[in-house]
């Protein structure tokens, strides 16, 4: 399995076997505590809080305080909107916003596809054809 | 005669051109990754497209092993962490 896909499978436990600290997303000056119940995963992104509070803050307006994130299917990363469309996810539990209804009906229809980020050293969704590889006139 | 001031220009310019050459940061496959200085001389940290510095200059699950440009970060709290 990729090793992105191990990540995002549990955060926390990856980040204090590695010994990496974070702050607070919310409040900065206090360091995250890194464990399940201070994490919470928005798409690909996870984000580490001090405390309950915070946490919670942030989960009752995540399109307020989530910043960019990547989009499950085209894998853009993207700011999302109040009105964007958006999933949780029962299998996981994850929050999943959405850059287009196209994605959207994507993802619900293979939601297996999607849940992990799947990268490799040659992710599909990054390599797609640009203007130069198409040929002129086609 | 003449030609010798020329000759010793264009020598000059070759010189001063791959002396640049060898000087150059050489960016790595993955459009526009490149490679920070970690603390461990023996690793890197990587700059992402959107300029941000990965936390991380040895991959999250597999410790042992060195960044790769080709990997798209994921992020935590907003900052990038890379892979192998």
């Amino acid at each position: 399995m990729p090793c992105p896909d191990v990540f995002v499978q549990d955060v926390p436990a990856v980040l204090n076997r590695k010994g990496l600290a974070f702050a607070c997303y919310m409040d900065p000056s206090r360091p995250a505590l890194c464990d399940s119940e201070h994490a919470v995963r928005v798409n690909y992104e996870t984000y580490l809080f001090a405390d309950g509070a915070a946490r919670d803050r942030f989960s009752d307006d995540v399109v307020t305080y989530c910043g960019l994130l990547t989009d499950p299917v085209t894998k853009q990363r993207f700011r999302p909107a109040a009105d964007s469309p958006y999933h949780e996810d029962e299998a996981t539990g994850v929050l999943y916003y959405f850059e287009s209804v196209s994605s959207f009906t994507m993802f619900l229809r293979m939601p297996e596809d999607y849940r992990l980020p799947g990268y490799t050293m040659d992710p599909p969704a990054l390599s797609a054809p640009t203007d130069e590889s198409v040929p002129a006139g086609a | 005669m003449s030609s010798s001031p020329r000759l010793i220009g264009w020598s000059l310019l070759l010189g001063l051109g791959l002396t640049a050459c060898q000087m150059s940061p050489a960016p790595l496959q993955g459009d526009g990754v490149f490679t920070v200085p970690s603390a461990d001389p023996e690793r890197h940290h990587l700059r992402f497209v959107d300029g941000q510095v990965s936390r991380n200059d040895t991959c999250m699950v597999r410790l042992e092993n060195g960044l790769n440009p080709r990997v798209p970060p994921l992020y935590v709290n907003g900052e990038p962490v890379g892979f192998c």
